[in-house]
């Protein structure tokens, strides 16, 4: 099967128009989804983003693959990475580390809320978790605070 | 109806502030209502009723509303006024929502499909539109300009680009110039300092330009794309916000919150608690697949007493006679739209304004 990036743009963006209506097949093409988010052409970031917000979760056997782009340095990569691992739940347990390593200060607030809400649907958290949590809850950003707070009300 | 300008800044817990991009030229802005056949009536799957040129004001002045499928059941239904004995058609205006799926370049530069879109926009009075997505802000522009190509007069207000990625997404207010005059300097995003919303609504105030001697229907719509990942915090914020914003436009009792709520009314939480708020979509499905009711049009049925009882989801697969993967080229969402009267009822404050005989005066509207 023919890879998204292997599509030509308006191709990629024909495509990924039809994933975002089919949600069952967005969510076997999580990865490549996230690629896309650093493509060059504006609509198929947006048509990317579009996919990645109807597709509902994705494959547990994309859990590594996914986990890897909560270090980009593509913020949106990184957001969405995690919102699909808080969309796993307990089953991205495994990532626990790497999710709370996206709290630290330098990451974008926006990168550090999700992953403070994806701790928040994983269940029981580890101190070091609960530790990088409770820095985040004396956040100034409002929202942050307020997701880490709720994470560590959750752990 | 609406309080003076004097009254207008308080706090609460969410404020709410200016944050509006002005569309385009408003010199149109009030116009006298164009004819058009009466509500109610079996021809309604003819497309545009508001083209052709202004008319003197009209007692048949409704806009005909595209084909009803699964109309929610309503509090009350004023289609009609009694007169001299005789029953008469009270003029109607129709306000939709429409989330036109990530609004982009790929749209606009797609003929067939921007046609079909603007066919759309034609059927209403008032559309809140929601995901309109591109740096590119001659987007709705270009869109206004098909829609108008026909001799309609449009006009539309667009709001700041929102969202937590670089994706971000604009709410807009398409409007008939017709026969809905929207000051747009009065329009504002509710400031959310806490980020509890992904989108924050964007606001604006409308009043119909009816016909003198009754007093014009007046409204404010808050226009609202929920987060379906944060679904229960933002309903609950938005209770607040409906609550805020009905207090901050006081006089004006005719708020509407409507929009993809990606949910339906059994899911409200605490917006579904406030006394008197009744969706006027129910039990259908809203999407294209026809699977899910997402899009809603929130009314308080103490106040807004002006809804005629007519309310639907628009099937634009039907209409346009399309496979299901052509009408997902336009969006995966219908419109949803309402009826109501183009007069107040039981007003009890001055409109902000009228359009006596209908006169084309845009005193106090700026770009």
């Amino acid at each position: 099967m023919t890879t998204l990036t292997q599509l030509t743009t308006s191709e990629r963006v024909a495509r990924l128009q039809t994933l975002a209506n089919d949600s069952d097949t967005a969510a076997k093409l999580a990865v490549e989804l996230i690629q896309c988010l650093t493509d060059s052409d504006e609509e198929v970031r947006n048509w990317a983003n579009e996919a990645l917000e109807n597709l509902e979760s994705p494959s547990v056997s994309d859990l590594a693959n996914i986990a890897k782009f909560v270090a980009s340095s593509d913020d949106d990569a990184a957001f969405w990475a995690l919102k699909l691992l808080g969309r796993l739940g307990e089953q991205a347990q495994p990532q626990e580390a790497c999710i709370a390593a996206a709290l630290k200060q330098e990451r974008a607030v926006q990168v550090r809320q999700n992953a403070a809400w994806a701790l928040s649907k994983l269940g029981s958290l580890s101190d070091e978790s609960q530790k990088r949590l409770q820095q985040a809850a004396k956040d100034s950003d409002a929202r942050l605070a307020h997701l880490a707070q709720q994470a560590l009300n959750q752990a | 109806m609406r309080k003076s300008k004097s009254d207008r800044y308080r706090l609460w817990f969410i404020c709410i502030i200016s944050l509006i991009q002005f569309g385009c030229d408003v010199s149109d802005d009030l116009k006298q209502i164009a004819g058009g056949a009466a509500p109610g009536s079996t021809q309604a799957q003819t497309p545009d009723s508001n083209g052709g040129t202004a008319q003197q004001p009209s007692l048949q002045g409704g806009a005909v509303p595209p084909v009803p499928t699964g109309t929610a059941t309503p509090y009350s239904n004023q289609t009609t006024a009694q007169s001299g004995g005789n029953q008469q058609q009270m003029p109607t205006i129709t306000i939709a929502s429409y989330n036109i799926q990530v609004f982009g370049t790929s749209k606009v530069n797609d003929r067939w499909v921007l046609e079909r879109l603007a066919t759309v926009i034609r059927q209403f009075d008032v559309i809140a539109i929601q995901e309109v997505r591109a740096k590119d802000q001659t987007v709705m522009d270009r869109f206004l300009q098909l829609i108008n190509s026909d001799g309609s007069q449009y006009s539309y207000i667009i709001g700041p680009r929102l969202g937590r990625t670089s994706s971000k997404e604009q709410y807009a207010y398409v409007y008939n110039t017709r026969k809905i005059l929207c000051k747009k300097e009065t329009a504002y995003t509710v400031d959310d300092p806490s980020g509890l919303l992904h989108r924050s609504p964007l606001v604006a105030h409308f009043q119909v330009l009816a016909p003198n001697n009754l007093p014009p229907f007046t409204f404010t719509l808050i226009n609202i794309h929920t987060d379906p990942d944060e679904i229960r915090t933002e309903l609950n914020v938005l209770a607040d916000v409906y609550r805020n914003v009905r207090q901050y436009e006081f006089p004006e009792d005719d708020v509407i919150l409507l929009g993809d709520l990606n949910c339906g009314p059994k899911d409200f939480l605490a917006l579904g608690q406030i006394p008197g708020v009744f969706p006027l979509i129910q039990n259908v499905a809203t999407n294209t697949r026809q699977s899910k009711l997402y899009d809603n049009i929130v009314v308080d049925q103490y106040s807004s007493q002006e809804f005629t009882g007519r309310s639907a989801v628009w099937d634009l697969r039907q209409y346009f006679k399309l496979t299901i993967d052509d009408t997902l080229r336009l969006s995966d969402h219908f419109p949803v739209w309402a009826e109501f009267s183009a007069f107040e009822v039981n007003p009890q404050i001055p409109a902000m304004a009228t359009n006596p005989g209908g006169v084309t005066n845009p005193g106090g509207v700026s770009r």
